[in-house]
């Protein structure tokens, strides 16, 4: 295993590991926060991949512009910074099942 | 002679014959030595933010007519590190409410958010941690990663005046972000290329600051804007939100804004000095003299360097003790209506020029661009003055109505 094998597995855990937050956490700033993890760690996989103008394009737009823009769409119109309710819907298997199977389908490739 | 020429390649050279030596695998040989060179590079900034807090103490003495630091040490020399010793003695306070792990990671993305500036400072020609060929990008880039940090230590502290702050520092740096990618576009056309080295190279004969002063005084106040220093520092107006965005942090936390501070402002002391005074060459050709090749010894360039970025930090600083704050919309509308028209301005004019003169001499062209951007100057006081004037001939007609009523 090379470096960069090394370096892209740990970000690729840093990717996913942050998208799990984004879509489990409550507090909606924090989801926010680990959004801008999410986006990060691509551009960082990205850089890995040598499209330096990708990556620093995926920082400048999606960080500085998208993000922010989200952090301050929260802040200024939720009275209640939590989420209430239930975070699944009933058919929440189906989508769970479609992903476990295309996991293998990528590792295929 | 090797080591006085190039000496990072001389000892990454010997690092790495030394450790293959030892057995290790040539690209971990290889990862170890970059990590070696990246702590290098951060100690290296970061010691010189130690002394920023000396030059920053002293300089702003001078101006307001004191002595400043003069007791501890030669001319107060150890004074930093006695502020360094305070502060990582002092209590480390977490309010309540407050966000604990956001708390605690915006004041360290607020340092980082400079330091991976550094990543492409080219200190010399061959001193320099990488050359992106979307050098100016990155740029950007790490601005935006410093306006998320404010937002974050704003949000997280759980007090009225740090998020007030950070909502005044967002939408300052929002806005004054324009500008200056607008303005960044001037060097990267002058130059043909995004990358820091390469615009530095391209200045070798003629300074950017010539070609187009314009762009260098638009470049500058929308740096300031940037660093949120004064006449910009709304995000810590002291006299209304007390220290804005990290007023509840205390310590060392406290210590690595204040640190992410002065750092940045030399940081862009020293993209002031890469992308219009030439980095670390720029002397008109007279290095190519044989009398001169000294000029080219990457020492005296890291020198030079060091030298120009310091004087861009003093200007900064200079600019900072002497103007009064603005306020808020005076701010936005300086930016919207002044600041981005010209900008946009003076980009179009150094597109266009840069083509028309090409098959000038290269004097004749240097000429020609500067009187150009003496004529758009020129044209934009005049402006300006006749709005003035509008403004107080509606404003003198108005109070006489009102006294005739």
């Amino acid at each position: 295993m090379t470096v960069e094998q090394i370096i892209f597995i740990l970000t690729g855990l840093l990717v996913i590991g942050s998208a799990f937050m984004v879509v489990t956490t409550r507090k909606l700033i924090q989801v926010a926060l680990w959004l801008v993890s999410v986006l990060f760690g691509v551009s960082i996989l990205y850089a890995i991949l040598q499209a330096n103008f990708l990556a620093v394009v995926q920082v400048v737009v999606y960080i500085g512009a998208i993000a922010v823009l989200f952090i301050f769409a929260v802040m200024l119109t939720r009275k209640e910074m939590r989420d209430q309710g239930p975070q699944t819907r009933s058919n929440w298997w189906i989508a769970a099942f479609s992903e476990f199977s295309f996991f293998p389908g990528l590792c295929s490739l | 002679m090797a080591f006085v020429n190039d000496p990072v390649n001389f000892i990454a050279g010997w690092l790495h014959g030394l450790l293959t030596g030892w057995g290790l695998a040539d690209s971990l040989a290889i990862i170890i030595i970059y990590l070696i060179g990246i702590t290098v590079l951060i100690v290296f900034a970061m010691v010189l933010d130690i002394m920023l807090v000396w030059v920053e103490r002293k300089v702003v003495a001078r101006f307001q007519d004191r002595l400043g630091p003069n007791r501890i040490g030669p001319f107060g020399l150890i004074q930093p590190f006695a502020d360094i010793i305070k502060m990582v003695i002092k209590e480390d306070i977490t309010p309540a409410g407050a966000d604990r792990i956001v708390y605690n990671i915006a004041p360290v993305l607020a340092a980082s958010s400079v330091i991976i500036l550094w990543a492409i400072l080219p200190l010399a020609s061959s001193i320099f941690g990488v050359d992106l060929n979307v050098g100016i990008l990155y740029i950007v880039a790490a601005g935006s990663l410093g306006t998320l940090a404010i937002i974050m230590a704003g949000w997280s502290s759980n007090n009225k005046y740090a998020l007030l702050g950070a909502f005044r520092m967002v939408a300052n740096m929002i806005s004054y972000e324009i500008p200056m990618v607008i303005i960044l576009l001037v060097p990267t056309i002058l130059a043909d290329t995004m990358s820091i080295k390469g615009i530095t190279q391209a200045q070798s004969g003629m300074w950017f600051a010539i070609l187009s002063p314009l762009a260098f005084i638009i470049f500058l106040i929308s740096a300031i804007a940037e660093l949120g220093r004064s006449p910009f520092d709304l995000n810590e107006a002291e006299s209304e939100i007390v220290s804005g965005f990290n007023v509840e942090y205390s310590g060392m936390k406290f210590g690595w804004f204040y640190a992410g501070e002065l750092l940045h402002a030399f940081t862009f002391g020293g993209f002031i000095a890469i992308l219009f005074f030439g980095g670390y060459g720029g002397f008109f050709g007279i290095e190519k003299i044989g009398i001169f090749s000294w000029l080219n010894n990457p020492f005296v360039q890291v020198l030079v360097f060091m030298a120009k970025a310091m004087f861009g930090y003093w200007v900064i600083m200079w600019v900072k003790y002497s103007m009064p704050r603005i306020r808020i919309d005076h701010m936005l509308a300086f930016n919207w209506k002044f600041l981005t028209p010209l900008s946009l301005v003076v980009l179009v004019n150094t597109a266009i020029l840069s083509k028309l003169l090409t098959f000038l001499p290269p004097w004749a062209y240097a000429i020609g661009m500067f009187f150009s951007n003496i004529v758009i100057g020129f044209i934009t006081i005049e402006i300006l003055r006749a709005y003035g004037r509008k403004q107080r001939k509606a404003q003198a007609e108005l109070s006489q109505q009102v006294v005739h009523n």
